[in-house]
């Protein structure tokens, strides 16, 4: 992939993966930094097979690392952002989504906001396309209830 | 999943997403850092220039009035 094409595909995507990474808590500044980090690794050389899959997986993993190593090195900061809202608007489904277990809300989000099939969802997250089913399934039972309970 | 747990996933899903406003489009793509740092090095070796072209071309002998000098005192 060269880069012109890469950053219009990137672009095609970003949109999604940014939304799916705030609805798994990101902040809207490490969403974006995730992102952009996600952008250059390509640009690395790394392989990309479906690439809003690929740029969701590679960008939650960076957000999550960067989120432990925030937590490590400065533990009065990541407290007091992780107290914070993720986004200016409070979303009541992604608070919701925060019960489920990673998993759950990492094939709900693949499948719901970045909008990924089946198999791409199975692919992104290494996982076998009959457990993103039923993982599908048993997530949003589970969070229909909550949203009903409030 | 039955037809109507997925219409209601799917239109929370898509409510709560259109409520995630997205940066600015001139923000998705990263910068490429080390031309930043060429353009801001280029400038800041520029401002330093012209301040000392500025500072040497201003630059006027001083005109210092004479002192009266030291009364010398007789022993």
């Amino acid at each position: 992939v060269n880069e012109a094409s890469w950053e219009d595909t990137y672009r095609a995507s970003y949109p999604q993966v940014y939304r799916g990474l705030i609805a798994l808590g990101a902040r809207p500044d490490e969403a974006e930094d995730a992102l952009h980090d996600a952008f250059v690794r390509q640009l690395e050389g790394a392989e990309v097979t479906s690439a809003a899959g690929w740029l969701f997986v590679v960008a939650m993993r960076r957000w999550r690392r960067r989120r432990w190593r925030d937590r490590i090195f400065r533990p009065l900061v990541g407290t007091a952002r992780a107290a914070e809202s993720s986004t200016d608007v409070r979303i009541d489904l992604f608070d919701a989504l925060h019960k489920l277990t990673q998993r759950q809300r990492e094939v709900l989000v693949a499948r719901y906001v970045v909008g990924l099939s089946q198999d791409e969802t199975a692919q992104a997250l290494g996982i076998a396309r009959g457990t993103v089913a039923a993982t599908a399934t048993q997530a949003a039972r589970a969070l229909r209830a909550r949203m009903e309970e409030r | 999943m039955d037809e109507d747990l997925q219409l209601w996933t799917v239109r929370a899903f898509d409510d709560a997403s259109a409520r995630v406003a997205l940066p600015p489009v001139e923000r998705w793509v990263p910068q490429d850092r080390a031309k930043e740092f060429r353009l801001t090095a280029f400038a800041v070796i520029a401002a330093a220039l012209l301040v000392g072209v500025v500072l040497v071309s201003g630059v006027t002998d001083r005109v210092v009035p004479a002192g009266r000098g030291r009364r010398r005192r007789d022993t």
